[in-house]
């Protein structure tokens, strides 16, 4: 048997540029979509010609930062899920499923209650949350390694109790978070250039550090007793790459909420297009995140017109029966 | 030199591995035999830092392996479980070149040097023609020789082995176990290795240790431990013991 043309790096590569034109594509369909139709070229001269006027003000300062957050966002919670299904060798895994997002979402909201004044206290205390749940998930499903079974059981328990106690402090104290009902579910309106600027940051740390500790991801894939024979600290790579997906999910939550289903199902999407080696896996990831989450907030403020629907209801509608065509095998025909 | 000082370590309640004391000589081929739950694999743990011991120590060179770093000590020492894990879309090559990790910096670039090694090891193992192939398109026999070449890669003094030949039929095993006795030979790398069929390890071993219980029962040269005491005291079976035409070693028939 022939080397099969969609293992060579080549492939691979062109998949990575496929998944670039992707992101493009969808950056000018978000910024130019919604209740103000702009074309592209207008896009483009709103952006770096014009100083003023209706257009540069409905692009530049309202359409811009929305959907580089949302890009942003796809980025984080992609990278987040792939990360953790490695380091849990689960494909169930992902920030949502375990009760990440809702222990972000906790801190976040009782920051926001507690010191409402100081804003750019929210990631790192989603990031405490954040990091406490993935520990707490890792007590309670850890026997001689995770057990997919307990992981995905704690994970619902978890994440309900947590869900509970964050719309419980937003019906006591509607007036300190913004938007409570975008909060719990996740949503993109109103995003500014101030909550840009308080995610680009993470999503870059995070993906550089991601992709120095790839091929250390790749060989936690072989099992610890592989992974601990090649000289790899098994105990300590687990914790780096838990701090790092909390710190992932957590600069997601503190600025859209509670959304679900993109860490769990952007993964899946990228391991059918260019396989399970980290090396790509990661960049695919994080594209088609940016993409995916782009093009869902377009589709939620279009949609329904003059109406707007949270992206996190979108995510849920598109993200529920791939979920189910994933479990039904959907991954193993795809691959060949 | 690989040595086992009274090691003691197993579960909080139930220690699977009791007082255990032996000395690997360099470059020779022990094989560990026992019946299923004698702690022959939790011992393969401990060895490679994945089990916390609870009294006693594992050294290598008269060195604790706690004092080495991981790196370090995977220079040293390569273990393949039994039935390791692997993507289905993991290339042969790629596989092998993990062997090289304990000597990468922390970017993990593969130096010019390294691609030789990853070459020689699977040119050594047979598998050229397979190495850019995915691993789910192998066969058992295929699969393990990946694995042992990932190992090789590694370069190390110790190679030990979790029962290496397990769902393999017996051609594939016997092929298996030459490439281990030649990697032994050729290369001088001391292989340690877990194995059911008592008949192979007398055939491939200089020398076998009996455990039972956790406990090790007799060490010696298989003239020493097959022998129809030990096999009744081990495994509780009534054999006759021949002697093989050609080579000399001692094989058994249940009676």
């Amino acid at each position: 048997m022939k080397t099969d043309f969609r293992d060579t790096p080549r492939y691979k590569g062109m998949v990575l540029i496929g998944l670039i034109l992707f992101v493009i594509v969808s950056l000018f369909i978000s910024i130019g979509l919604g209740a103000y139709k702009v074309g592209p070229m207008d896009i483009i001269k709103a952006i770096f010609v014009e100083k003023s006027g209706m257009n540069h003000n409905i692009i530049y300062n309202i359409r811009l930062p929305r959907t580089f957050v949302a890009g942003l966002v796809g980025v984080c919670l992609a990278l987040a899920g792939a990360i953790l299904q490695g380091i849990m060798r689960n494909s169930l895994a992902s920030p949502s499923t375990i009760g990440i997002t809702s222990g972000a979402g906790l801190m976040s909201v009782i920051c926001l209650v507690l010191f409402p004044q100081y804003e750019y206290l929210v990631t790192p205390a989603a990031f405490v949350g954040a990091v406490l749940t993935t520990v707490l998930i890792f007590i309670l499903s850890w026997k001689d390694g995770i057990n997919p079974l307990r992981m995905v059981l704690a994970g619902l328990a978890v994440s309900s109790l947590l869900n509970a106690l964050v719309d419980l402090i937003l019906i006591f104290f509607p007036d300190r978070v913004h938007n409570t009902l975008g909060f719990s579910i996740g949503s993109l309106s109103v995003k500014a250039w101030n909550d840009f600027n308080r995610i680009w940051p993470y999503a870059l740390i995070g993906f550089i550090v991601a992709m120095i500790l790839s091929k250390k991801l790749n060989i936690l894939l072989l099992g610890d007793e592989i992974a601990g024979s090649l000289g790899v600290n098994v105990e300590r790579l687990r914790v780096i790459l838990i701090l790092l997906t909390s710190l992932l999910a957590a600069s997601a939550v503190s600025v859209v909420g509670l959304i679900s289903f993109v860490g769990l199902i952007v993964p899946h999407i990228s391991r059918i297009l260019i396989g399970s080696d980290y090396k790509y896996l990661l960049p695919a990831s994080a594209l088609t995140g940016a993409g995916v989450l782009m093009l869902c907030d377009t589709i939620g403020r279009v949609v329904a017109e003059p109406m707007e629907i949270p992206v996190g209801i979108i995510m849920a509608i598109v993200g529920v029966p791939f979920f189910l065509y994933l479990l039904r095998g959907g991954i193993k025909s795809a691959r060949k | 030199m690989l040595e086992s000082r009274k090691l003691t370590l197993g579960y909080e309640q139930h220690m699977v591995i009791k007082d255990l004391s032996f000395c690997i000589k360099p470059h020779t081929i022990t094989t560990i035999i026992g019946p299923n739950g004698c702690g022959k694999s939790t011992l393969l743990k401990a060895l490679s830092k994945n089990k916390k011991i609870a009294s006693g120590d594992i050294f290598i060179d008269n060195q604790s392996i706690h004092s080495y770093s991981h790196k370090t000590l995977a220079k040293k020492l390569a273990i393949l479980p039994q039935s390791p894990l692997v993507p289905d879309d993991f290339l042969v090559r790629d596989l092998v070149s993990y062997g090289r990790n304990p000597y990468l910096d922390w970017m993990g670039r593969l130096k010019e040097e390294d691609y030789r090694i990853i070459d020689w090891a699977i040119n050594e193992t047979g598998i050229t023609h397979l190495q850019n192939r995915k691993m789910s398109t192998m066969s058992g026999g295929e699969r393990q020789s990946a694995w042992i070449a990932m190992a090789l890669a590694q370069q190390p003094e110790i190679l030990l082995l979790d029962e290496p030949t397990t769902y393999l039929d017996i051609a594939h095993q016997h092929e298996v176990l030459e490439l281990i006795k030649r990697i032994n030979g050729e290369m001088g790398i001391t292989v340690v290795m877990v194995l059911h069929d008592i008949n192979q390890a007398s055939r491939y071993s200089d020398r076998i240790i009996a455990m039972k219980e956790g406990c090790k029962v007799i060490e010696g040269s298989p003239k020493e431990v097959v022998t129809k005491e030990i096999l009744k005291e081990i495994f509780g079976i009534d054999a006759n013991i021949y002697e093989e035409v050609s080579y000399g070693y001692p094989y058994f028939i249940v009676k």
